[in-house]
């Protein structure tokens, strides 16, 4: 059974994202292993059910630091830097407005750590390790290039052939699937344009955010279109998580 | 429909109305569709060649299209192969046979009513070398983006008499020339050498290929600092128009030679930087093969590195089938009520029909559509030889023959 965000049982929301395989290529490898039920995020595939957390940079699987670059990465921002770096090899060399996207993303998470680290210092204990820089991975992780797996109900006549939806970007930040559009692309496929009515008209919980390519600044970022705690993404978390964290036992 | 549809050749595109535009199905290579005031659909179609000037068709429902509209030419030493619609202004290309008749250059007229067009303003480049105008572009109902001969032009060679000209157009009864640019050596008294001829023609029939002058020039209004150049045998450019009275160029490319020549349209894609380059078949039965539509990496404007062509179907195949067979006109994604992608490019390619390509990965195009119709009646070709098209935003595909098929309206299931 192919992952169906309307089952009534087992609803689970299935994205390829990032430069990638043919989507239906994808999809038809994680079918086959074995644990393929299960919600994990990896680099170019998620699978995520409606309670699942909400995906930051320091969620676990979309991002391998190999231990070399980790030893030679030497603060916060060298890190955040590669998480930067990485993300950008995960785009097509060929869409501007995706790679835009990103550097001012990223710039805009940097300008809220700073613009709000008093509020965050004031909730730091004493003698933490820490700082309020590192609350930065916190943000939210964007699914660039995301294609999001259409249940079997989609097209009944052909109900084993996986069909996706295509968005620009994807977040999944408190429960709620946030799909992000720049400029007007494709509004004449209508093989594109049924799939993404399908998804807004169905899914749970969606909001659908158009974004013009001219608001692709630093400046003009529509930050009000996006769910509140986009813009506050620290609030909720007690101890900040670097990315791809390590399961290290301490003797 | 005037045809037998069981002769049609096509995968994911459908045919839901054709029209032989009252027998004169001749289309140029200008279509441009128009969304008046109280909501009727009229599509503006230029012919090929005389005696028809241009033709309006209601296709408020594109599976019933309605002449409403079709006017003459002055006389049939001329043609109006080329027209652009902006807003309620239609812009129209007179081109002349013979050196130095009139009227050769670009007329406006008000088609608020459709059904009654009214001439609102004439700019002339007459002149002892000029045939006047081939192609123009004009989506922002301000400048006319031109390929024309002029007064004062004195070309080296004959066929290298049209070249970029800017008319400023916010007033239509006084359109002048703001801006012009050549290819350098193509002028009479220029400093630079003559062009090297790419594939040397007589010198004195005035039509065809051999040519270093501008077919299409391109200009978008959200990137309005840039034309790019369609410029025959010369290749591809990239001009900057920040200053319009002064278009300097920033890059250029040509694959003539070894290739044919002829390069007609650079379309770009700007959020992908990519360009798409067509080379214009230009002579029946294959002789001219290959004529290739080109994917050009131009990421780095002033570094433009082509990295793949739209697949075509076999020469051995369509090239002794009747007719051109290769690269022509493009949905060009121009503003208005228009298709938009930059991942699907659609084109005419002659006998090989309408064309539809998927280029999300641009260095592997794919084809995902085609539609390719019998030769019409009264052809002076046995096959089909789609000339133009019009893609609206609702994905309705409006295509042309250009000697007599007329208007084919087809619907995209991709």
């Amino acid at each position: 059974m192919h992952p169906d965000f309307l089952s009534p049982k087992n609803p689970k929301t299935l994205i390829i994202y990032g430069v990638s395989k043919p989507p239906s290529t994808f999809e038809k490898e994680w079918m086959r292993e074995e644990n393929h039920t299960q919600e994990r995020l990896r680099t170019n595939i998620v699978s995520l059910s409606p309670s699942s957390p909400s995906l930051r940079l320091n969620s676990k699987g979309w991002i391998n630091i190999s231990t070399q670059t980790l030893s030679e990465l030497k603060s916060t921002d060298d890190l955040f830097e590669n998480c930067k770096s990485q993300l950008l090899q995960n785009i097509d060399k060929f869409s501007i407005s995706l790679n835009k996207f990103v550097s001012v993303y990223m710039d805009l998470i940097l300008k809220l750590i700073e613009k709000n680290k008093l509020e965050i210092k004031k909730e730091i204990p004493e003698k933490e390790v820490y700082t309020y820089k590192d609350f930065i991975f916190s943000a939210y992780l964007p699914l660039l290039n995301s294609r999001i797996l259409l249940p079997p109900s989609y097209h009944r006549r052909n109900a084993e052939t996986p069909y996706f939806a295509h968005l620009d970007i994807v977040f999944w930040i408190d429960e709620e699937l946030v799909c992000v559009n720049i400029g007007s692309k494709t509004s004449g496929i209508k093989s594109r344009r049924k799939a993404i009515e399908f998804l807004t008209t169905n899914y749970p919980k969606i909001r659908m955010i158009n974004i013009d390519a001219q608001e692709l600044t630093l400046d003009k970022f529509p930050i009000t279109k996006f769910p509140t705690s986009f813009g506050k993404f620290w609030e909720t978390i007690s101890t900040p998580m670097g990315p791809d964290a390590r399961d290290f036992i301490i003797l | 429909m005037g045809y037998q549809m069981s002769e049609t050749l096509s995968k994911n595109m459908k045919l839901i109305a054709h029209h032989d535009l009252n027998g004169f199905g001749g289309v140029g290579e200008g279509m441009a569709l128009q969304v008046t005031k109280n909501g009727k659909r009229v599509l503006w179609i230029a012919h090929e060649g005389p005696p028809k000037n241009f033709t309006g068709v209601d296709v408020t429902d594109p599976r019933k299209p309605k002449i409403i509209c079709q006017t003459e030419l002055p006389h049939e030493k001329m043609r109006s192969n080329s027209l652009e619609l902006s807003g309620d202004i239609l812009a129209v290309a007179y081109q002349v046979y013979e050196l130095g008749i009139e009227p050769a250059g670009v007329e406006l007229f008000d088609v608020s009513d459709p059904s009654s067009p009214v001439s609102i303003g004439f700019h002339s480049t007459s002149g002892p070398h000029s045939r006047g105008v081939h192609c123009l572009w004009f989506v922002d109902g301000e400048y006319i983006h031109m390929a024309s001969g002029a007064p004062d032009f004195t070309p080296r060679h004959p066929r290298d008499d049209q070249f970029y000209q800017i008319i400023d157009a916010r007033k239509p009864s006084k359109m002048e020339e703001i801006g012009r640019w050549w290819y350098p050596g193509t002028r009479e008294g220029d400093e630079a050498d003559p062009p090297e001829r790419i594939n040397p023609d007589p010198s004195t029939d005035l039509r065809g290929g051999d040519a270093f002058r501008l077919h299409n020039a391109n200009i978008y209004p959200s990137n309005p600092d840039r034309a790019y150049l369609g410029y025959i045998d010369g290749g591809a450019f990239i001009l900057d128009i920040s200053d319009k009275s002064n278009p300097t160029v920033i890059s250029s490319w040509s694959p003539h030679n070894p290739y044919p020549g002829f390069t007609h349209t650079v379309m770009p894609l700007f959020d992908r930087g990519l360009l798409v380059v067509t080379d214009e078949c230009i002579k029946d039965d294959g002789e001219d093969w290959p004529k290739l539509t080109w994917i050009v990496d131009a990421r780095n404007e002033e570094k433009l590195v082509p990295i793949s062509t739209l697949p075509m179907p076999p020469l051995e195949e369509f090239g002794s089938k009747g007719g051109r067979f290769g690269s022509h006109n493009l949905h060009e994604n121009r503003p208005g009520p228009s298709f938009f992608s930059e991942e699907i490019i659609i084109g005419a390619f002659f006998n090989a029909g309408i064309r539809v390509y998927d280029i999300k990965n641009p260095y592997q195009p794919e084809l995902l559509a085609f539609f390719i119709p019998p030769g019409p009646k009264n052809s002076r070709v046995s096959t089909i030889q789609m000339n133009e098209i019009y893609v609206d935003e609702n994905g309705i595909v409006y295509a042309g023959d250009r000697w007599a098929g007329g208007l084919y309206i087809m619907e995209m299931d991709i």
